[in-house]
């Protein structure tokens, strides 16, 4: 009985391969009527005979050089132009770890010395000044980044140590994946994870000094510095005002912070919780590390700072929060404008050149080659019977 | 024998008698010469007793005898005395199959016969007795046939479910005799479960793997056996363990699932062949007796049970295993065929079983209440016993694998026969012996193995280095690392270290190319589909198509070492045709012809006008009285009579009068009964009555043509509409032609051999007809006598010892009696009478030179003698001869003696010449494929002389060869001739090296003569320099070479490995497979061995590739290759251009394979130098799953599948162009590691290029994880560009597809896996990097440039100074084509030359057909 069932199974399953099958072959090859008649000639269709019009090109010096001459004659104007982009891009790069409080009641002492001694307070952040002199003027839009190095951002651990699901709005989420930052006194860590926890929050002031000592504001720009396909859907609050009572009901901040998420930025009351920018942009690892990340652009509608950022001298104020020596890392504060290709990496054009010109010297040597073996090599062939292939 | 029904015990009317009491009657039948078995058996007294009270105790009623282990061990020893002695008590029919069995199976002395059935060993070892002495008789018996099945390996298939029905296998086999009860008999209403017939197995056929219901579960059984998959698992698993984990664990299994689902249908597809195949079987039909209906019926293969009775015509296959109950020849025996089971191609007789016998015309079907007891199935083909118990008469009357018609079988020279099912389907002995087919491993694949254990390797350095990375990293920092989380709250490297380790078997697990396996196959299944697709490989003669029957050893063809080549059947056609006699010394030649068209075409010959002269005068020349008054010829007339007369009788050609009709439709309704047997008669009667002058000679064109009396054409008429009206629904595969035309009167001769089918056939020719033969008389019509009588006396069968076999004969009317004999030369001419007088003398000289002649034309010369003997002489001898016939002990020895004493002092009469003609486009294809480096060794059955001329015919040996022949008589004979020989050869090479280095050669080094260095890499190279050698090894000689234990097998492939062609002649079946066996193992050598016969199996199987001719001799050795071939010739293309290509396309294709996986994981690698090692991947995870699945599995495939190297006219132009596959030069044991630099180097490139691009710039991990696969991507795109030789539109959208694909992908990716949260971070990644900055593009073009350049340059100036032969070949054709390029385009293909390569035409073309054709490609010649 068994038997028969599965006979019958096998019988229907049969049925319907072979109307798959049909249809496949009849989209693979037409004269499939004509192979179920008798004979099983095959077809003599150019593709079932592997006779389909090909190019078989040998590749020898003298078939080969042409490729060279036109890589060489393409990469080296393409290197120039951007070394060249790479070489109008300006940039004021200033690192800062060990700047010195202005704190007077710190002794001159640096800000890292100053976070890491045992009586500093979170409440109380260092403050340091960033002098520097700018002598050409930053032409076009400038924007300002900070700049880490040594820091892990893309280590493993760090990597997957936060909730997209948290950070997308939801409050119910397992925060699986942000252990040992998903929970504090019980309540669920917002935002979760290593990657929030360690949110960079030094804050900068750019000033322009005047001759006279005054002291002009720079007007940044804290906005528009995310990507906007992440502002727009991979972060967004949960419903509800952004207050501790609103949206982020019963959760806790991260250990490291000093402020809770819903109070990031004062300034901008949109600017908080999950959305907002700094996190954001933190919250996207960097891929090595040594890394700079965007922190403001200085704002062009301001007179003063249309389309460049004037040359002079400058300060920045560092609000110094951020420790960094304890893993050997620095800091540093980054102005620059930027080309078609980011900031200022002059590697590609350079490669481009030299690639460009190995490509060159190789055209060159395999025409002499060419010349020189090229007939040679195959008039040996003519007059070898040898043909054993040893 | 006679006393057969006598002393049948007759046991009480227990419904299944027990078997022991059949055993019982046949031990105390067999008793005397069971004194053998009982000699060797020192415990057999106690043992006989046993015995006999298992006899006495049949009283006992029912089965219950048998439970017992011991008994049933017993029981079965009896049997097997009984049987050790083949047909004891049978001496009719202990000639037959004596003189049946021409194929000797001469084991090598190391060799022991195997048991193959793992049931009855494990069941011999359950009852503990000495499985030596119990089987001993009878394994030596089954061993002559069975030894063709010896050397395969039986699988044990262990798979779950056998072990699952092992319970139900168990208990059926304890019942250790089955009992058959005609279906008929049953109640109509039995309910199935009590039928007695229910336990046993129906008629349905399943070769198939799978079910509907096990095919998952047993599918994914069988794949995680695979070391691959397992790997894939672990890591899946591995990934579940949070702390390691790299991937969400739904992408982990992603790889698993899509290689695994991938191979399911894969595995879904072949099979499905194999269901269509059985299914074809299974509704085959047959007739079987339908009680309901009272007649037979036709009825599916697949629904006939044990315990039907089958009805069967003549040519009809056998759908199961029966007992042969009715037949309809008067004599009770019919003849089957065996050769599909047992590869024996002379016809076996069986016998009805005794009691049924003589109820001609009164038995019928429904009166057949016997009820059958037999043994259980067993491997066997030739243990079956058992006994039928007769309903009235409850007669015991036993039954032997005599009465037995086994499946697959073919009916042959009988009209009908019925018989009663005994064991179906899966029992049958057929299946039994069928093993499934073998996994073969191919070459290239053990080495890929090989690569891939280092890729292994690699992977573990490339996680220890990581590991170690990452405890060093963590050890760096003093106490914490701020900001970053670890579960465990100090820091702890080593722990780190350890748990890193796993985090990089996952993330690196591309390393090992999983998905290498299954594009392999993939690759594999549609270079089949092209081979199979092939038009040049189509045969329209045959409507055959080239078949591949192994899928995954493509590539093989292209590295063949060693072809072995079976001769009959397939270097010549196995048609016979008569070319040439001598008759008294004047020679008489026979041009071929070819005769009939189409399909029916088949070579014959011219008659000669000379001897047809000779022959129709004779009666003229009937004029010389002699005292006696009788009529005499002259001395050469009556030689000429003799001559034919011997020809036409001297054979064991079975004459039919008609096609074996049956007067059963296909559908089982009786039809034609009267006119069948009327027409028949009526033949019968008018050819009796036919006299010399009714039917004079004609000597016309159309000399056999017979006059048609107006009757028999109104009979041929009715029969033939009747005939014709057949349904033709059977499965007739051998029928002939079932339109009888006139000419067709004649009668239809059926012969064992084609070589006796061409004498018989030559003398009708010449009007001497054989019409009609018994087993005691034969009626012969001679031209001048007209139809004689012949009793024939004695048949003195043909052996390979004698090598001739004869007839005595009594002519009925003058009661004269006349030996003839027939033989090879080499044993017939010391028989003949030393002449005395000058026209003997002449005669025998003159025979002597003809033979020679014949020979050299490559004849199958036989030598015809006589001998008039005396009524009283041949009187003493036939008492001699039946003494030594009725003897136990020595019998054969005696016979022998008995033998010789009458052919002896022989009359010459002449000798005959007979064709074997040689296969269509064999020389070329021989010389092509010699040309391409193959060591070609032809294994022959046939004997020394006519293999050699063959060799030489189809030029396996050239004239300027010289040919060492080995013919040892003894092992130390052997040895001595072999180290003669070997020492000689080795001084001329030595010689020949010391002048070629000295000439500045230089190239060659003498090797130290390892067994290994061999065939190296320059076989052919070395045999020319030393002079072409060709050596002819015996079957004799060979036994003492292929013996393991003579330590002669290094010295024999020493010696062969000097000789350019090496002929073995006198091989049985199974030393061809031990040939081929100790050069596989011996020297290392990939193996092709071809053949078309059943006697081919054994070494088509033991070959790494085997490849069967479908040719006239069944379809076995068809079975049992791996590709199947119409033609010969067809080896030249198929090793030639597919071989070249498919091992061509596949290297390159594994290389690449392994370099573009080693070259992400490098890239991945190189990541971790920067992020601390931590195992972190910046590519994102279903890019990674998908990367070598996906986004770079098209180009593989391109090359894989549709990549040339070369095109297919120059590979066949140019059979050198062969050794880049024979000597692996594509695919060599440093490619691996070129290929791994290669993607070191571009790894570095990639990521380092990316890393330098993107320094200190705010880029996420995501971008630039797309940046650096983009760059992988088009740099391997770029790889695959310089691999690719040939492009066509498919390489061009392989490349360009795959890239755009990938882009589709990824910009529908991002925008969509927000939806998935463990893959949020890739959203609209692939968007920003695309359009905010041209960085990515920018990278990849400059990444994938240089990265490809190191290779682009070393393969254009490896092209321009050291091309290889294949490069070098395309570069002459390149310029050819530019100065010339009309003569190129006229050049014609090898293949498309065809000729019709007799014997002489070969020989007058020679070599000049090779040059002249080379030339013409303008190429030199190969002197």
């Amino acid at each position: 009985m068994k038997r028969v069932f599965s006979q019958q199974c096998e019988e229907l399953v049969i049925k319907v391969v072979q109307r798959f099958e049909h249809s496949t072959s009849a989209i693979m090859s037409s004269p499939v009527s004509s192979e179920q008649t008798k004979t099983k000639r095959p077809s003599s269709s150019k593709f079932r005979q592997q006779q389909l019009p090909a190019w078989q090109p040998i590749l020898t010096a003298g078939t080969v050089l042409p490729t060279f001459f036109v890589i060489g004659v393409a990469f080296i104007p393409v290197g120039i132009a951007l070394l060249t982009f790479s070489g109008n891009v300006q940039e004021v790069v200033k690192e800062y770890t060990q700047c010195n409080s202005i704190d007077p009641a710190h002794n001159n002492a640096t800000c890292d010395e100053v976070l890491s001694s045992p009586n500093h307070t979170a409440a109380t952040p260092c403050t340091c000044h960033i002098n520097f002199n700018v002598t050409e003027s930053l032409n076009g839009r400038v924007y300002m980044y900070y700049g880490l190095t040594n820091f892990y951002q893309n280590h493993r651990r760090y990597v997957k140590s936060r909730d997209v699901n948290q950070l997308m709005g939801q409050t119910d989420s397992a925060l699986s994946d942000c252990s040992p930052f998903a929970t504090a006194d019980k309540k669920p860590i917002a935002p979760c994870g290593a990657i929030a926890n360690s949110l960079f929050n030094d804050t900068f002031e750019l000033k322009m000094l005047s001759s006279a000592g005054a002291e002009l504001a720079v007007p940044l720009v804290r906005t528009g510095i995310a990507w906007p396909s992440d502002k727009k859907y991979k972060f967004e609050n949960p419903p509800g005002p952004l207050t501790a009572d609103g949206a982020f009901k019963n959760t806790a901040k991260p250990v490291n912070w000093k402020r809770a998420v819903y109070e990031l930025d004062p300034a901008h009351p949109e600017n908080n919780g999950y959305e907002n920018e700094d996190l954001i942009v933190w919250m996207r690892t960097a891929a090595l590390p040594t890394f700079r990340k965007l922190w403001a652009r200085v704002n062009e509608s301001a007179e003063t700072f249309k389309h460049s950022l004037p040359a002079g001298e400058y300060r920045i104020v560092v609000s110094y929060a951020y420790p960094v020596t304890s893993f050997g890392g620095t800091k540093r504060i980054i102005l620059s404008t930027t080309s078609l290709l980011g900031g200022k990496n002059p590697f590609l054009g350079v490669a481009y050149i030299v690639v460009g010109c190995i490509c060159l010297v190789l055209g060159v040597a395999f025409l002499i080659i060419h010349v020189k073996y090229g007939k040679r090599g195959t008039d040996t062939i003519t007059n070898r019977t040898d043909w054993s292939g040893h | 024998m006679a006393a057969q029904g006598a002393d049948g015990v007759t046991p009480p009317a227990g419904a299944a008698a027990a078997g022991s009491a059949v055993a019982a009657a046949l031990l105390e039948r067999s008793h005397p010469p069971a004194g053998r078995t009982v000699s060797h058996n020192p415990t057999s007294p106690e043992r006989r007793g046993h015995v006999r009270s298992a006899s006495q105790g049949t009283q006992l009623p029912g089965p219950s005898i048998l439970k017992g282990p011991e008994r049933a061990g017993t029981a079965r020893r009896g049997h097997a005395r009984a049987f050790s002695h083949g047909g004891v008590g049978l001496e009719g029919l202990d000639e037959v199959t004596r003189a049946g069995s021409k194929t000797e199976f001469t084991l090598p002395p190391g060799h022991e016969a195997r048991e193959r059935s793992g049931r009855g060993s494990t069941a011999r070892q359950r009852h503990g007795s000495r499985p030596d002495s119990l089987f001993r008789g009878h394994s030596r018996q089954a061993s002559r046939s069975e030894s063709v099945y010896t050397l395969r390996q039986t699988q044990q298939t262990s798979s779950l479910f056998d072990c699952l029905c092992f319970w139900r296998k168990k208990t059926l086999e304890e019942a250790r005799v089955r009992v058959v009860v005609p279906n008929h008999t049953v109640p109509p209403d039995t309910p199935a479960k009590q039928h007695p017939n229910a336990a046993f197995a129906n008629n349905y056929v399943r070769t198939t793997k799978y079910t509907v219901l096990s095919f998952l579960p047993k599918n994914l059984f069988e794949q995680f056996h695979r070391f691959a998959n397992l790997y894939f698992l672990f890591i899946v698993l591995l990934n579940w363990v949070p702390e390691i984990s790299a991937f969400g664990r739904e992408v982990a299994m992603l790889p698993l699932v899509f290689v695994m689902g991938v191979t399911a249908i894969k595995d879904l597809f072949e099979d499905r062949r194999r269901y269509l195949s059985d299914r074809r079987v299974n509704t085959s039909t047959c007739r079987v007796y339908d009680r309901d209906s009272g007649h037979y019926v036709q009825r599916l293969w697949r629904d006939v049970r044990v315990g039907d009775l089958v009805h069967l015509s003549c040519d009809e296959l056998i759908p199961a295993d029966l007992l042969l109950l009715h037949c309809s020849d008067s004599q009770d025996v019919c003849y089957i065929d065996t050769c599909n089971l047992d590869g024996e191609t002379n016809l076996k007789q069986r016998r009805v079983v005794r009691g049924l016998e003589g109820k001609h015309e009164t038995f019928h079907a429904s009166k057949f209440f016997g009820t059958v007891e037999c043994n259980t199935p067993t491997t066997k083909l030739y243990r079956f016993h058992g006994s039928v118990i007769h309903q009235r008469s409850q007669q015991r009357v036993p039954i032997t694998s005599d009465n037995l018609m086994l499946r697959e079988g073919v009916l042959k020279n009988t009209d009908y026969v019925e018989g009663i099912v005994v064991y179906a389907g899966h029992e049958t002995k057929a299946l039994l012996n069928n093993g499934g087919p073998r996994y073969k491993r191919s070459k290239l694949e053990r080495q890929m193995n090989m690569e891939v254990i280092y890729c292994v390797i690699i992977l573990l350095l490339l996680c220890f280095t990581g590991a170690t990375g990452s405890g060093l990293w963590l050890g760096g920092f003093s106490d914490t690392v701020p900001f970053f989380p670890y579960s465990y709250n100090s820091l702890n490297p080593p722990l780190e270290g350890f748990i890193t380790f796993w985090t990089f078997v996952i993330i690196l697990q591309v390393m090992i190319p999983v998905s290498l396996y299954v594009t392999l196959e993939i690759i594999k299944l549609m270079q089949v589909y092209h081979i199979h697709n092939d038009l040049e490989l189509y045969d329209s003669g045959t409507n055959k198509r080239t078949e591949c029957r192994a899928l995954n050893i493509t590539e093989e063809l292209g590295q063949v070492q060693y072809l072995f080549s079976d001769k009959t059947g397939t270097l010549t056609e196995n048609k016979m045709v008569f070319r040439q006699c001598t008759i008294g010394g004047i020679d008489y030649s026979h041009d071929a012809v070819m005769e009939g068209t189409g399909k029916f075409e088949k070579p014959s010959f011219v008659l000669n006008r000379r001897l047809q002269d000779e022959l129709s005068h004779m009666d003229i020349q009937l004029s010389v009285v002699n005292h006696t008054g009788e009529l005499l010829f002259t001395p050469h007339a009556a030689r000429v009579r003799d001559f034919f007369l011997l020809m036409a009788c001297c054979n064991t050609v079975v004459v039919a009068k008609h096609p074996h009709k049956d007067k059963l439709s296909s559908s089982g309704t009786t039809l034609l009964e009267d006119s069948a047997d009327e027409s028949s008669q009526t033949i019968q009667s008018q050819t009796l009555a036919t006299t010399p002058e009714e039917a004079p000679l004609e000597t016309s064109d159309a000399p056999d043509f017979v006059r048609t009396p107006k009757k028999w054409r109104r009979k041929l008429a009715i029969g033939k509409t009747d005939w014709l009206s057949l349904p033709l629904s059977l499965p007739r595969k051998t029928s002939r032609s079932n339109t009888p035309t006139p000419r067709e009167l004649r009668p239809i001769f059926e012969a064992e051999s084609p070589d006796e089918m061409a004498l018989v056939e030559a003398a009708y020719k010449y009007n001497v007809k054989l019409l009609r033969r018994t087993n005691t008389h034969m009626v012969v019509s001679l031209p001048a006598e007209g139809l004689v009588e012949f009793e024939i006396l004695n048949v003195l069968p043909f052996d390979s010892d004698r090598k001739r076999m004869s007839v005595i004969l009594r002519h009925v009317a003058t009661q004269q009696i006349v030996l003839y004999t027939k033989g090879a030369d080499s044993n017939m001419l010391p028989l003949v009478e030393t002449a005395t007088d000058y026209q003997s003398q002449e005669i025998l000289y003159r025979t002597q030179q003809q033979l020679n002649v014949s020979s050299r034309r490559g004849l199958r010369v036989l030598v015809l003698a006589k001998k008039n003997l005396s009524e009283e002489e041949y009187q003493d001898w036939l008492t001699a001869h039946r003494e030594a016939e009725s003897l136990v002990g020595g019998r054969e020895h005696k016979l022998q003696r008995s033998y010789a004493a009458m052919e002896n002092r022989l009359e010459l009469l002449g000798c005959t010449g007979i064709e074997d003609r040689l296969q269509e486009g064999v020389p070329e294809t021989l010389c092509a494929l010699r040309e391409a480096g193959i060591v070609v060794w032809v294994l022959t059955g046939d004997k020394q002389e006519t293999a050699i001329n063959i060799a030489y015919s189809c030029r396996l040996f050239s004239q300027d060869m010289e040919v060492i022949k080995i013919n040892a008589r003894s092992k130390n004979a052997a040895e001595r001739t072999v180290n003669f020989y070997l020492d000689q050869l080795e001084r001329e090479r030595a010689e020949v090296a010391g002048a070629g280095g000295g000439g500045g050669g230089g190239g060659w080094k003498r090797r130290p003569p390892t067994p290994a260095s061999l065939w190296s890499t320059d076989t052919a190279s070395t045999v020319e320099r030393g002079g072409k050698k060709a050596l002819v090894v015996d079957g004799k000689t060979l036994t003492y070479f292929l013996d393991s234990r003579s330590q002669l097998q290094i010295p024999f492939l020493r010696l062969t490995g000097h000789c350019s062609a090496v002929l073995c002649c006198r091989t049985t079946p199974l030393q061809k497979a031990y040939i081929v066996r100790i050069v596989k193992n011996q020297l290392g050598a990939l193996t092709l061995a071809v053949g078309d016969g059943a006697n081919d199996v054994s070494m088509i199987q033991t070959a790494d590739v085997g490849v069967g001719i479908s040719g006239q001799e069944g379809m076995q050795a068809v079975m049992a290759s791996d590709f199947a071939l119409a033609r010969f010739r067809y080896l030249q293309r198929l090793l030639l251009v597919h071989g070249h290509w498919c091992y061509d396309r596949l290297a390159r294709m594994v290389l690449y394979f392994l370099y573009k996986n080693a070259t992400f994981v490098f890239v991945i690698f190189w990541y971790q130098l920067y992020c601390g090692f931590s195992g972190a991947v910046m590519i994102d995870q279903i890019y990674l799953s998908l990367f070598n699945l996906m986004f770079t599995s098209l180009p593989p495939f391109a090359i894989g599948i549709y990549d040339q190297d070369c095109p297919a006219e120059l590979l066949m132009a140019q059979p050198h162009l062969y050794n880049q596959g024979r000597l692996s030069q594509v695919y060599k044991p440093h490619s691996f590691w070129v290929n791994m630099a290669d993607a070191l180097y571009q790894s570095i490139v990639i990521f380092f290029f990316a890393a330098q691009a993107y320094e200190d710039t705010s880029v996420d991990i995501w971008e630039f994880g797309t940046t650096v696969t983009v760059m992988c991507l088009v740099t391997m795109l770029l790889h695959a560009c310089i691999e690719i030789k040939s492009w066509t539109w498919i390489h061009a959208a392989a490349i360009v597809l795959s890239l755009v694909f990938f882009f589709v992908f990824a910009l529908v990716y991002n925008a969509v896996c927000l939806a998935f949260p463990s893959l949020a971070g890739s959203y609209w990644v692939i968007q920003m990097a695309t359009t905010d900055s041209p960085t990515l593009y920018l990278a990849a073009v400059l990444a994938g440039v240089t990265a490809v350049l190191p290779r682009l340059v070393t393969r254009s100036l490896q092209h321009t100074f050291r091309p290889s032969p294949v490069a070098r070949a395309m570069l002459r054709r390149r310029r050819a084509e530019e100065s010339h390029p009309m003569e190129v385009l006229s050049t014609v293909p090898w293949s498309s030359s065809t000729s019709l390569s007799s014997v002489s035409v070969v020989r007058t073309s020679e070599y000049s057909g090779v040059g002249e054709r080379l030339e013409q490609n303008g190429m030199p010649s190969v002197a």
